[in-house]
């Protein structure tokens, strides 16, 4: 898992790197953390914050089974928002749900930033669905994310990213929801 | 010469982003669609000259797109747009003789560079 959790860091930092240059924002990472958590102890800890976040789901293909969870405050979404649409038109700007869908298509390539340095390193394809994107408390959209989740075959790992620029703060949540055969499978016929 | 491009992404988002960018670049929209089989109605009936086209999609996914599209129009030229950046993707769009791989996050300037590089091809 120590070398799992590795690659997912190094996936992290290609993410940050693909926000900045959507949204023309040098972000800094304030913290980057990767661990594997228990889903009761996690939902625990989201119950904590009652404030409204902005989550982007995703499940990949079947040869890389994964679902990936990735929530930002209201407040961080709507500064990646503001930032990734400031140049273009009013066409743009004025659409219904613009948070919404911003922050599904920009969660859309920070989790294949994530992704790619996984499939890369198993010399494997894994297409992500289009994103699902729900808003509202940490712990309620987890629950709903986590109607797949199998603790008996599952494992849960939580990468938390807080990241600042000169005028913004940003803090994301990534949850990733692992079928653990799947993995040594993978591991095991990589030789890792 | 500006093309005339129909354009195959998910997000409304990033079809009115690309759609922008390729029209300051002196190119034609003639449509957005979402979905893969919107943009295998959509191919007969406009005859673009390109069609971008992302790879997570709602029904087929674009790799399976390309091949359809590849089997009706031996000619069609497809530009693959898309955030995965896994490099057997890029190997398996290339093999489906796609024109050329443009990940996202792009500004209209790569995008400009790509379209060249497609340019070249096509003659």
């Amino acid at each position: 898992m120590e070398t799992f959790t590795a690659l997912i860091e190094e996936g992290v930092a290609n993410s940050a790197e693909a926000l900045a240059k959507m949204s023309r924002t040098e972000w800094g990472v304030v913290s980057s953390s990767t661990k594997e958590i228990p889903a009761v102890r996690l939902l625990s800890w989201f119950e904590r914050s009652k404030m409204e976040h902005v989550a982007a789901s995703f499940n990949s293909n079947s040869d890389f089974p994964m679902d990936i969870i990735l929530m930002f405050s209201e407040k961080g979404a709507q500064a990646v928002t503001d930032a990734v649409t400031k140049p273009f038109s009013e066409r743009l700007t004025r659409m219904n749900d613009l948070m919404r869908l911003t922050i599904g298509e920009v969660s859309n390539i920070v989790a294949h930033g994530i992704i790619g340095t996984l499939a890369d390193k198993f010399d494997q394809t894994v297409i992500l669905t289009v994103p699902e994107v729900k808003v509202g408390p940490k712990a309620e959209i987890l629950a709903k994310s986590l109607e797949r989740y199998d603790g008996r075959k599952d494992v849960i790992l939580l990468s938390h990213v807080d990241m600042f620029s000169e005028n913004l703060a940003a803090e994301c949540s990534m949850v990733l929801v692992i079928d653990e055969e799947s993995l040594v499978e993978m591991f095991s016929a990589k030789g890792v | 010469m500006g093309y005339r491009i129909l354009i195959v992404d998910d997000s409304p988002v990033l079809r009115i982003m690309l759609s922008e960018m390729l029209q300051e670049l002196g190119h034609e929209i003639v449509a957005e669609v979402e979905s893969g089989n919107g943009a295998l109605e959509a191919y007969p009936v406009h005859k673009p000259d390109l069609v971008t086209l992302d790879v997570s999609l709602p029904d087929i996914d674009g790799m399976e797109v390309l091949a359809r599209l590849k089997r009706k129009d031996p000619q069609a030229n497809v530009l693959i747009v898309t955030g995965n950046d896994q490099k057997t993707l890029e190997a398996k769009a290339l093999s489906l003789r796609a024109l050329g791989v443009l990940h996202k996050p792009f500004d209209a300037e790569e995008l400009g560079v790509m379209l060249d590089r497609v340019a070249v091809k096509k003659t």
